[in-house]
């Protein structure tokens, strides 16, 4: 059985949708499942830098003025 | 079925459907634009005069950029993230961890600061105009009607323009983000021109510090920095989903939201400092002088009128949950969202202006517990899987269904999240309780849903038998 069909099998006349809307739907989450999602997670580099970001610029700060150091 | 039978592909940027890569309009560019353009419009200054309540200008630059770096990160990872990669805006995704009715029940809460936001903006733009007329031809209306006035005719041109839709909110952000740069760099030098420059708005004492001393007033500041970071939650998400990759939702969230009202919340706590006022246009033509003053507040004004159609946007779109609103015609839909605007314009404009600080004490108590538990859901107990069939589905058959439509780990979670935070620190009356000063509202409560959450979620969600909530079977099995 396609993708296409599995999804239709699961969800046609579940939406309350109009029928055509309830089609196109099927249609795009057949293409969302074939491709795991539209677009690609963020890579591991990216959360690295937000980690980074997110001491450097969101906690340290605070410490270092509950220190006293600023 | 082609665009055109659903009234081209605004249709679908209006709707609830997934979208795919060839319906996303916006480009990294783009949304650095939006998200810019949203972040320095003029509830940065307002927030910043709240900030110089209670610090001077140095710690008011580290508690706001510590405060948005922390608030903007916790606000948007997981929505953003989700709603890039799957297609789905904010509100759907809501289902999949709240459950259907769970969702609208925060969405209820939600729209209320949506509606506060819409205005505040159109009483800002239509202040703007009004010291705009007062200072070019000395009309000055009795009882203050000309902010009634010029405030529903901002709010009636928001309207408009959200109802275009995101690609005439694109081309709008593209004008309004580089000026209202150019706005934020022209005050910043006419500040460092001004007796004494920069050097003299730090020595300034805050304005209206509470008692408890300055490490207690600081993490006040903090506090409304975080609130004002995580605000973001809702429209970001939304957002997200009209961008071509995933890091052009959430690299210009993270950087361009984060400097942009950085920067706004810090020049508004050095002019409030300076002239013991939070409202801009009170203080833009002092400033500036007269031209350069007008021009700034004419830049002000359409700052507003960007940023409130994003606003209208994102709560239209979190309407169609609901089932009356569902198949409505956009146009329709950002009206009703608009009703209450234009109503509280007519009668009462100030009120929310006036208790601004009130929606941002609002946001912090609501939102914190909701972005951790998404976090939670989506990175922990679901490890970043969704499945889009259960999320539209909309009978008791859909495992996102919960118990009932309700997610009730997740409300549980949300209820004693509240407690926590307003345990710690009264976002009403801004007063802070002696364990405040350690972990922030903010942090604690975080920390508390996360790991309240993550415990019941494992307990009752992924070890559920029945797999109500589509935790603990295998998606391609059902």
């Amino acid at each position: 059985m396609s993708i296409y069909e599995t999804v239709e099998r699961r969800i046609k006349g579940k939406t309350e949708m109009p029928e055509e809307l309830e089609k196109e739907l099927i249609r795009r989450i057949t293409v969302i499942e074939e491709e795991g999602g539209v677009c690609q997670d963020l890579p591991k580099s990216d959360w690295a830098l937000t980690v980074i970001i997110a001491v450097m610029f969101g906690i340290l700060p605070v410490i270092f003025m509950a220190c006293g150091i600023f | 079925m082609g665009k055109s039978e659903h009234g081209g592909k605004n249709e679908f940027l209006t709707g609830n459907l997934p979208l795919l890569k060839e319906d996303r309009i916006y480009s990294f560019f783009d949304n650095v634009n939006v998200d810019v353009a949203l972040a320095i419009a003029t509830w940065c200054f307002m927030t910043g005069g709240t900030v110089a309540l209670f610090v001077g200008l140095w710690e008011a630059i580290v508690a706001t950029i510590a405060g948005n770096v922390i608030g903007v990160f916790i606000g948007i990872v997981a929505t953003a993230v989700t709603s890039a990669k799957y297609g789905v805006e904010h509100w759907t995704l809501g289902r999949s961890w709240l459950g259907g009715n769970g969702m609208k029940l925060m969405l209820l809460v939600i729209l209320v600061t949506q509606v506060g936001w819409a205005v505040t903006l159109s009483v800002m733009c239509g202040r703007a105009f009004e010291n705009i007329l007062a200072t070019t031809t000395g009309f000055v209306s009795e009882n203050g009607y000309l902010i009634n006035v010029l405030g529903l005719v901002a709010a009636a041109a928001a309207w408009l323009i959200a109802w275009k839709g995101p690609v005439a909110m694109r081309k709008m952000s593209a004008i309004v983000a580089p000026l209202m740069c150019i706005v934020m760099v022209g005050m910043a030098i006419l500040i460092a021109k001004a007796p004494g420059g920069w050097g003299a708005i730090l020595d300034y004492e805050a304005l209206a510090p509470v008692p408890g001393g300055k490490m207690v007033n600081f993490m006040i500041a903090f506090e409304i920095n975080i609130g004002a970071g995580v605000s973001w939650w809702a429209s970001r998400g939304t957002a997200a989903r009209l961008c071509k990759t995933v890091r052009a939702a959430y690299w210009p969230s993270m950087l361009g939201v984060c400097l942009a009202s950085s920067l706004g919340t810090i020049l508004g706590v050095a002019t409030s400092l300076a002239f013991n006022s939070i409202d801009p246009t009170e203080w833009m033509v002092p400033l500036g002088g007269l031209v350069p003053g007008i021009i700034a507040l004419l830049f002000i004004a359409f700052a507003n009128l960007s940023s409130a159609p994003v606003t209208i946007y994102i709560s239209s779109l979190g309407m169609r949950q609901f089932k009356i609103f569902e198949n409505m015609h956009w146009g329709k839909v950002t009206f009703f969202f608009m009703l209450p605007t234009f109503l509280i314009m007519i009668f009462f404009p100030l009120y929310i202006y006036d208790h601004f600080y009130i929606l941002m004490g609002i946001i912090c108590v609501v939102y914190v517990p909701l972005v951790a538990i998404q976090m939670v859901d989506y990175f922990i107990l679901r490890k970043q899987k969704l499945d889009l069939v259960d999320m539209f589905d909309k009978t008791e058959g859909s495992r996102y269904r919960f118990w009932g439509g309700f997610n009730w780990v997740a409300i549980v979670v949300f209820a004693l999240s509240c407690v926590v935070y307003v345990a710690l620190f009264d976002p009403i009356l801004l007063v802070a309780k002696p364990m405040f000063v350690y972990m922030s509202a903010t942090g604690a409560t975080f920390v508390f849903a996360v790991a309240a959450y993550t415990i019941l979620g494992k307990l009752f969600l992924v070890r559920n038998k029945k797999g109500i909530g589509g935790y603990s079977n295998d998606l391609s099995q059902k």
